[in-house]
């Protein structure tokens, strides 16, 4: 079984100055874009979505600035979607999402032929990876998870051409590539590991040469020079910028994206440093295991075994490329294991993929092994109907899972808060709230008057003090009150919000024995509010 | 031809046992049936504090735990919106304290845990005369507050 696999640097006489099915797609190549595409047109977010969507797509659409990493390729080439002439900024953000997923199966369906992975095995792989829960789902919103992915796969290609047939170009694509990605996403540099073990082990004059060597720096540098877009924009005082903090007067104060020291916190991610490596030890289990699950999951149990194989067939037959796509898997699975926040299912998408190649590699041996070496070959389309017969059946089972065609509950929610904001008002929130709301005023031009803090962008005692100077001037809504607030001031729901507001004459509350009546009264109406919270 | 047939047999075994050993592993998995969308996703600073019991006799000891704090920060005490001490967060955003009510009235008390003013929860308890002295669990550790000098003052409204 082993021995069928062949990789393409194995062959000899394919010395073609471009691979020739980039210059000549045809049919298949096609349907590897456009039949994953359709699938995430027809399950796209009809329009802005919530947390990290709503916060990219407003970045995009108002020339901002977003937390670390600032992401800014993803800013620039956003930019090209926000110009279609369909639906609105938010639906075209998330059909950008959608492209980029589709892409990355169109490219690892390019690496895969470049490793003689037939059609079927790469159908049945591809398609779990195309319709895994979390894959699916980050195609069809605004994030920048797929377009990381397609740069991966762009970089891991380049990195099979450069290898097949070395040159000075093809290296320097790989490294361009390499850096566009770090552009798009920081975490890109979990790559670099395989990156080197794979351009290191090649024999030296097809790299370590004066001409080799700054050619790819040059073009690394060329990738990465989409980060000086981070200091020009803040060069021209964006009104959506979330490099800072507020103070306690609510005026914003950004971090000098001019300087070293803030360039340098945006894009290494400092304001998340504690989140990385946030467990201990004995905390790592249940978050190991529960990656097994998601791994499980998003290869539909079928993809656990097949890949597992195809890493051991890929390990025996090319080890170079085998160790490469090790290093990728684990330095992304390590980090992310280790990385505390809550949405991490939707980050472990690197590693999918390169399972995805292993699985295509692991169907592909099986499929060999029962033609070349069985005595009943015929049996051959039971297992490609099993491969293709899962990829339908995870389309099915995970469609409703993932299905956001009607999801309009961030528009309206977001609606619903302008709406019942009172002239001038300020509204606190975090992530589910304040992005979306920003979306409508400052894209659509919605209620100008209210002002919107995310409280990611503030401290507690500036807020507090924030809200203290203004209680009794402006409206303020807050989305969930805390011990202070509920006792110096009279709280109301007020939709998904609170109003809060001065307490009422003689409710001065502070726990003392000799309470008036009024005072007391007011107490009372206080733990009725508290009840709401 | 036995042995060919054998070989064949034993293919088409290691052939299957590949491709469904992850199916093998779906008793041991709790497949999720809910829908991926931001709310599932949205759970910033969402946190929660429980207690060993909901009501015993004054001069019992309560046991409080926070969890999905922000980690290794410090978290502060109130009962009744009054500070009665602090303690820090573990790395995981748990955070663990005793309170003891030796010397409080009987009554209502709400206990909030909260750090910063981003991240806070509430849990009540009742003291009752006539019920059991709340102790506790066994191993349980944390800082032990008091709410002797905080008493309760409940709000009478006479009419």
């Amino acid at each position: 079984m082993l021995n069928v696999l062949r990789t393409r640097n194995n062959l000899v006489g394919r010395q073609s100055a471009w691979p020739p099915l980039l210059t000549r797609p045809h049919w298949w190549a096609m349907s590897t874009f456009f039949a994953p595409f359709l699938l995430y047109l027809l399950t796209l977010a009809p329009t802005i979505y919530n947390l990290d969507s709503a916060e990219l797509t407003t970045a995009v659409a108002t020339d901002g600035i977003i937390r670390a990493t600032g992401y800014p390729l993803y800013l620039l080439l956003g930019k090209l979607f926000v110009w279609l002439p369909v639906g609105d900024v938010g639906y075209r953000l998330n059909l950008f999402s959608a492209v980029c997923g589709a892409l990355t199966i169109f490219v690892a369906d390019r690496i895969l032929q470049h490793l003689e992975v037939g059609p079927w095995a790469r159908l049945g792989a591809l398609g779990l990876l195309a319709t895994a829960p979390y894959f699916w789902a980050m195609s069809l919103v605004a994030e920048v998870y797929t377009l990381h992915t397609a740069l991966m796969a762009t970089v891991l290609l380049l990195l099979l051409y450069w290898d097949e047939s070395p040159s000075m170009p093809r290296l320097a694509a790989a490294a361009l590539a390499l850096g566009l990605s770090c552009s798009n996403h920081a975490a890109t540099v979990l790559l670099v590991p395989g990156c080197l073990w794979f351009v290191a082990t090649r024999a030296r004059q097809h790299w370590l040469r004066p001409q080799t060597m700054t050619a790819v720096i040059l073009a690394a540098f060329a990738g990465l020079s989409a980060y000086f877009l981070i200091p020009l924009r803040y060069g021209q005082s964006p009104v959506f910028n979330y490099a800072g903090q507020y103070d306690a007067t609510g005026t914003f104060v950004s971090v000098n994206l001019q300087t070293w020291q803030g360039f340098w916190w945006l894009i290494s991610g400092k304001a998340f440093a504690g989140q990385m490596f946030g467990y201990q030890l004995a905390e790592l289990g249940p978050e190991i295991g529960g990656f097994g699950v998601q791994l499980w999951l998003a290869f539909f149990a079928i993809g656990i075994g097949p890949g597992l194989w195809g890493a051991v067939v890929l390990l025996q037959r090319d080890r170079r490329i085998a160790v490469m796509l090790l290093l990728f898997f684990f330095a992304n699975a390590i980090f992310y294991i280790n990385y505390r926040v809550v949405d991490k299912a939707s980050m472990y998408l690197p590693a999918y993929l390169v399972w995805a190649l292993w699985l295509a590699i692991g169907y592909q041996a099986i499929l060999d092994d029962l033609q070349a070496k069985t005595s009943a070959p015929r049996w051959v389309w039971l297992p490609r109907l099993f491969m293709a017969g899962a990829v339908l059946l995870a389309v099915t089972w995970n469609w409703s899972r993932v299905d956001l065609s009607d999801d309009w509950s961030t528009r309206e929610q977001s609606l619903a808060i302008l709406e019942q904001a009172q002239p001038n008002a300020i509204v606190f929130g975090w992530w589910d709230t304040v992005p979306a709301v920003q979306y409508l005023q400052l894209v659509e031009g919605q209620r100008p008057d209210v002002t919107v803090i995310n409280r990611f962008l503030i401290s507690g005692a500036d807020m507090n003090q924030l809200i203290r100077s203004e209680l009794g001037r402006r409206p303020i809504y807050f989305d969930n009150p805390s011990i202070d607030l509920l006792r110096e001031s009279r709280v109301t729901a007020v939709g998904l919000m609170y109003l809060l507001e001065p307490p009422e004459a003689g409710c001065d509350f502070v726990a003392e024995a000799s309470h008036t009546r009024e005072s007391a009264r007011c107490l009372a109406e206080r733990g009725s509010n508290a009840v709401l919270e | 031809m036995n042995g060919l047939k054998q070989q064949n047999g034993m293919r088409l075994v290691l052939m299957l046992a590949i491709l469904l050993s992850g199916i093998a592993m779906t008793p041991f998995i709790d497949i999720p049936a809910e829908a991926i969308n931001w709310e599932l996703l949205a759970g910033v600073y969402e946190p929660s504090l429980d207690v060993n019991e909901d009501s015993g006799a004054p001069g019992s000891v309560f046991a409080f735990t926070g969890s999905d704090y922000p980690a290794l920060s410090n978290a502060t005490v109130y009962v009744n919106g009054d500070q009665v001490g602090n303690v820090m967060t573990d790395a995981s955003g748990m955070a663990a304290f005793k309170l003891n009510t030796t010397g409080a009235a009987v009554g209502q008390y709400n206990v909030t845990l909260e750090v910063d003013i981003n991240a806070s929860a509430t849990e009540s308890i009742e003291l009752k005369v006539g019920e059991q002295v709340v102790t506790p669990p066994p191993g349980f550790t944390g800082p032990a507050f008091s709410m002797q000098n905080r008493i309760y003052q409940p709000v009478v409204i006479a009419d």
